[in-house]
């Protein structure tokens, strides 16, 4: 755009008075848009967490995706199959509102395959039958709606839109892993252990999805200041608690978490100490899949060269 | 808390410049969606593209992939005059030769496509057309067609716009009917849920200070 910077207005303003005005707007519930004067610190905290977001979108088809083939049903393989492509339509928003910003695809891309930056962890865990299927979405996609509703408010526009059509895609993500665990938790006996046994193996990972304990999270106080997020981990995964645990005992399932409690005062469950080391082991890369997932990813990549390119000796030939 | 000196060196900002060495990325396309026959177009977002072919494929993929739509338009960011409110007062149209003169030959009135963002929480929004040698005589004839009071102008020449082709709509954006599974109304997770608790109650059900 042009008609608007500094030399072509004439006006000056120190970096003291632009963070003082860029505040003031936050404060107001303005959305901050791609031109827009911003910290640094306010862009590169946005292009770490919305580059991470996208790849946890494309990461996050690989444990679905390995059952397609293997689904019982039609329905049911139409309904992952949707749902899988909505995860790369999904990694799509994220990585367009990442570029806003001035990160590029390249380097986005090369940062996730070559291991210096992270996506969720939860995705390095392996999906061992279907009835996993039906806990990814409940658990997983539940965890991310409380997440991504609370990001929709975010202050920084192409980020918050990209979030608004995320959650409207993402409902029916959620509903049919919900109907599969109702289904199961009520069907034979074998199902109903099956149902159990993915929860036990999902509940914490989806727990962790909410991030470290308040106190041990550095981005946190930076993020709430500038209207990026506006509730902190411990809260949403308090939410989150207290929306799924009524719906695990309604079921006649129980949760993973000897330590979990009702607190009668505050009318409100508690969850159990969470096993952290695990936690750091799989951001780290030592997870049960992360070098699976990454090496599926690095061969996408390079099998997707050509096309590449084709697009760019396409534009080098014939764009305007 | 950061100490002092580090938070003020991180209020350094950097701009991209497509000219910049390190910027490999193709030239960035706004892109503009009509929602629905009748309504105007609104301000979608950006895409990286090669040419603004491309630029409408990709947009489709990254906008409207689920929601329908019936238009698009695209604009290298390049070719976007834009004004504040707040620049507007500070420096009045008209005082100083224009920044660009007009897309048209011969230095006749073009037709300039007008957008204005009239809240925070808003995007610009298409008003209108107008027709004037430039862009700032064309914002200065908008400011009174359109009495609004906008936070934002956009002024793109029309000849800038790539637009997508309304014989093509059904095939760019419609949705695939039949898709039932995608709405979430199909899961009747509600009624079965209500059924599971009626049962719970039913049987004395599960006191509240139960460890899980």
């Amino acid at each position: 755009m042009y008609g608007a910077t500094v030399e072509e207005i004439g006006e000056i303003k120190s970096d003291v008075e632009r963070l003082a005005a860029f505040e003031t707007r936050i404060g107001r519930g303005e959305k901050i848009e791609p031109g827009d004067w911003m910290p640094d610190e306010y862009r590169q905290q946005l292009i770490r967490m919305i580059s991470q977001h996208a790849h946890s979108e494309v990461v996050g088809m690989l444990p679905e995706g390995a059952w397609i083939t293997r689904a019982p049903n039609i329905r049911r393989k139409m309904i992952l199959l949707a749902k899988v492509q909505d995860e790369a339509g999904h990694g799509q928003y994220l990585y367009h509102a990442a570029e806003t910003l001035g990160a590029t695809r390249e380097d986005m891309l090369d940062a996730l395959l070559y291991g210096t930056t992270k996506y969720a962890s939860v995705f390095n865990y392996p999906s061992l039958n279907w009835a996993d299927m039906a806990a990814i979405g409940w658990l997983v996609d539940g965890a991310a709606i409380l997440n991504q509703t609370m990001l929709a408010r975010c202050s920084y526009g192409p980020y918050s839109r990209a979030m608004v059509r995320i959650c409207a895609e993402e409902s029916f993500h959620f509903q049919q892993g919900y109907e599969m665990v109702i289904q199961y938790s009520q069907g034979t006996p074998i199902q109903r252990k099956m149902i159990q046994d993915a929860l036990n193996r999902w509940w914490w990972p989806a727990m962790m999805m909410f991030g470290p304990h308040d106190t041990a999270s550095s981005n946190s106080a930076v993020l709430i200041r500038w209207g990026v997020k506006s509730k902190t981990n411990d809260e949403l995964r308090n939410t989150f608690v207290n929306q799924m645990v009524p719906d695990i005992h309604t079921l006649g399932m129980t949760v993973p978490d000897p330590g979990l409690r009702y607190d009668a005062e505050k009318e409100e469950w508690v969850h159990g100490p969470i096993d952290w080391d695990e936690f750091w082991r799989v951001v780290k890369g030592d997870g049960p899949c992360n070098r699976e997932r990454l090496s599926a990813r690095r061969a996408a990549h390079e099998d997707g060269a050509w096309v590449r390119a084709a697009l760019a000796g396409y534009a080098d030939k014939y764009g305007k | 808390m950061r100490d002092v000196p580090a938070f003020y060196l991180s209020l350094i900002t950097y701009h991209v410049s497509p000219l910049h060495p390190m910027n490999t990325q193709w030239p960035r396309h706004y892109v503009f969606e009509q929602p629905a026959p009748g309504e105007p177009l609104i301000h979608a977002g950006s895409v990286h593209a090669p040419d603004g072919e491309m630029a409408l494929l990709i947009a489709r993929d990254v906008f409207a992939r689920r929601p329908e739509r019936v238009a698009m338009w695209m604009v290298r960011d390049q070719e976007i005059f834009s004004r504040t409110k707040e620049q507007i007062e500070a420096a009045p149209l008209g005082g100083r030769p224009p920044l660009k003169a007009s897309p048209a030959p011969g230095g006749a009135a073009g037709a300039f496509q007008i957008f204005a963002k009239v809240s925070h929480k808003g995007v610009c929004i298409h008003q209108g057309e107008v027709a004037a040698a430039n862009p700032e005589q064309a914002l200065l004839l908008a400011m009174a067609k359109f009495p609004l009071a906008a936070m934002v102008w956009w002024v793109i020449p029309d000849v800038a716009l790539v637009k997508s082709d309304p014989a093509e709509t059904g095939l760019l954006y419609e949705s695939t009917p039949g898709k039932i599974y995608r709405h979430e109304n199909h899961y009747h997770v509600r009624t079965m849920m209500m059924e599971a608790r009626k049962r719970e109650q039913e049987a004395g059900g599960r006191e509240q200070g139960r460890e899980g």
